[in-house]
């Protein structure tokens, strides 16, 4: 190193001399104007997340979106799935009635 | 694990608590706002870096997500890339002229002395290539550790380490005249 060259602990010093700026109290007023226009803003996600904080409050945005889909999915198989089985206990109740109800049965007795 | 100090001020100021959000803002504003003035060398346009970063930080302060990045190493980063991009309307490079400001003359009075000195200094700073700028600011000023400042200038530990001795080389022989002071 070139003795006339700075070391590293006296360009340390150096750098410390460089003043420290300090914010203006106008930066601070229009830092927080900002934040009340930003909260007053409207948007769907904003009020999706104040109904999810109410419902399910201090979990990340994934734990009640992720309860909705297995929900959801729990739905479609059972829309899927269950009426082939209400259809058949339909049909199989429609024939008892019929054979309850028709005039043409003969039960034997003769009468 | 260690906690963020700033996550349960972050979840407030999402909910729209003024008081967190000054919290926030009295916290972390004036190291946001050296940063910026390092890096853009221009008080009002520092003070606009730093009111550009603060809206992103409000409107992203309610889907923060706390253990995903540390809050304050996001913060700089977005305050950086605000600088960045000032930097990057600029149609000429001013930061030679913040160089014409140093006066090199000895004044006869201390605090005058010490204001030229410090001009020096910044204008020293603000000569060296923007990203050895910002590695200096963060390691130096701002007291990050290799690691977050890395971070912050989405850079490898090694460039950075490149980055801040290239810088401080600079520095040392632009600075040399003022060994004795």
């Amino acid at each position: 190193m070139d003795v006339n060259e700075l070391d590293d602990a006296a360009l340390d010093r150096l750098l410390d001399q460089a003043e420290h700026p300090v914010a203006s109290s106008a930066l601070e007023r229009r830092v927080l104007a900002d934040f009340h226009r930003v909260n007053a803003r409207w948007s769907f996600l904003k009020l999706a997340r104040r109904i999810g904080d109410a419902i399910w409050p201090d979990t990340p945005a994934w734990q009640p979106v992720g309860a909705l889909a297995v929900a959801l999915l729990i739905g479609l198989g059972v829309a899927v799935f269950a009426p082939l089985d209400i259809a058949q206990q339909e049909d199989a109740t429609a024939n008892v009635f019929a054979l309850d109800g028709s005039p043409d049965v003969d039960a034997g007795q003769g009468i | 694990m260690t906690i963020d100090p700033d996550a349960d001020l972050l979840a407030r100021a999402g909910r729209g608590e003024h008081a967190a959000a000054a919290a926030l803002m009295a916290r972390h504003l004036p190291r946001m706002l050296a940063l910026a003035r390092r890096m853009l060398s221009d008080p009002a346009e520092a003070d606009d870096a730093v009111q550009d970063a603060f809206v992103q930080l409000w409107t992203h302060a309610a889907r923060w997500e706390p253990g995903r990045a540390k809050f304050s190493t996001w913060l700089y980063r977005v305050t950086l890339n605000k600088c960045y991009d000032r930097l990057r309307r600029r149609p000429t490079a001013p930061l030679e002229a913040a160089a014409d400001v140093v006066d090199p003359a000895p004044a006869a009075d201390a605090t005058l002395q010490n204001a030229a000195i410090s001009a020096q200094i910044e204008a020293a700073l603000a000569e060296l290539p923007e990203r050895q700028r910002a590695a200096i600011q963060l390691c130096h000023y701002q007291g990050c550790g290799n690691i977050e400042a890395a971070e912050i200038l989405g850079v490898s530990v090694e460039a950075l380490e490149s980055l801040l001795a290239r810088g401080r080389r600079t520095l040392r022989g632009k600075l040399r005249h003022l060994k004795d002071v």
